[in-house]
């Protein structure tokens, strides 16, 4: 789960796989990802409880849903 | 998932809260005295933790390797606030969720490129990129994204 400068720095990168080029997205797409409440939540004192809840579970699905290929 | 207990929450957030202060997690031998426990139990709560979250202890030791979105062992991701850089994230996406840690703070990231390029340098507060340079970085993983393990979503 890597960063590159560009597009065309992450598809000459030895370890590109074409496979999985749905996870190729510019900067601001994984800043939103990565703002979604399963990870903002990781600072409330409750985490582990609400991550286990229903809460949890459909912030859970939330995720997948946007990172699947 | 299985239930958790608010015994879970304090060991939990005891561990991070010493990862945000000090960027490094705490043997759990460390960790006990503080939850008034032992141990053991210590060591128990932590790999319990790890089975819900996309953390992991190093490989055949009963250390903390990864407790995102930070990481314990050093990474290229490098994470710095107030010009102090004490933290390495987990990896270039979870670089992104660190400064919901920081509220208010602005928290910069550096990294390498991978391909000997000049390096990545973003900047970010409370979960709003305000830099990126070059304004072309993008995001890519070659690793599953661990869809078909519930409990390692991120892995």
């Amino acid at each position: 789960m890597n960063l590159f400068r560009s597009e065309q720095h992450a598809r000459n990168w030895n370890e590109w796989n074409e496979e999985l080029c749905w996870t190729l997205h510019p900067v601001v797409w994984w800043v939103e990802t990565f703002g979604m409440s399963i990870f903002r939540n990781r600072a409330r004192p409750d985490f582990m409880t609400w991550l286990a809840g229903e809460e949890g579970a459909e912030a859970m699905t939330q995720l997948r849903a946007r990172v699947s290929g | 998932m299985a239930a958790v207990g608010p015994e879970l929450d304090l060991t939990y957030w005891t561990i991070m809260r010493e990862m945000v202060a000090t960027g490094v997690a705490p043997h759990y031998a460390e960790l006990a005295p503080q939850l008034g426990i032992s141990p053991s139990e210590s060591l128990r709560r932590i790999e319990r933790i790890m089975e819900l979250t996309p953390g992991w202890m190093h490989p055949g030791t009963d250390y903390i390797a990864s407790f995102p979105p930070f990481n314990n062992q050093p990474t290229p991701y490098r994470v710095a606030v107030d010009g102090r850089q004490r933290w390495f994230a987990q990896c270039g996406f979870e670089a992104l969720a660190c400064s919901w840690f920081f509220p208010g703070k602005v928290v910069h990231i550096d990294a390498p490129c991978l391909l000997g390029d000049s390096p990545l340098h973003l900047e970010m507060r409370d979960g709003e990129l305000l830099l990126a340079e070059p304004e072309t970085v993008v995001g890519y993983t070659r690793s599953r994204l661990g869809m078909e393990e519930p409990n390692q979503p991120f892995r």
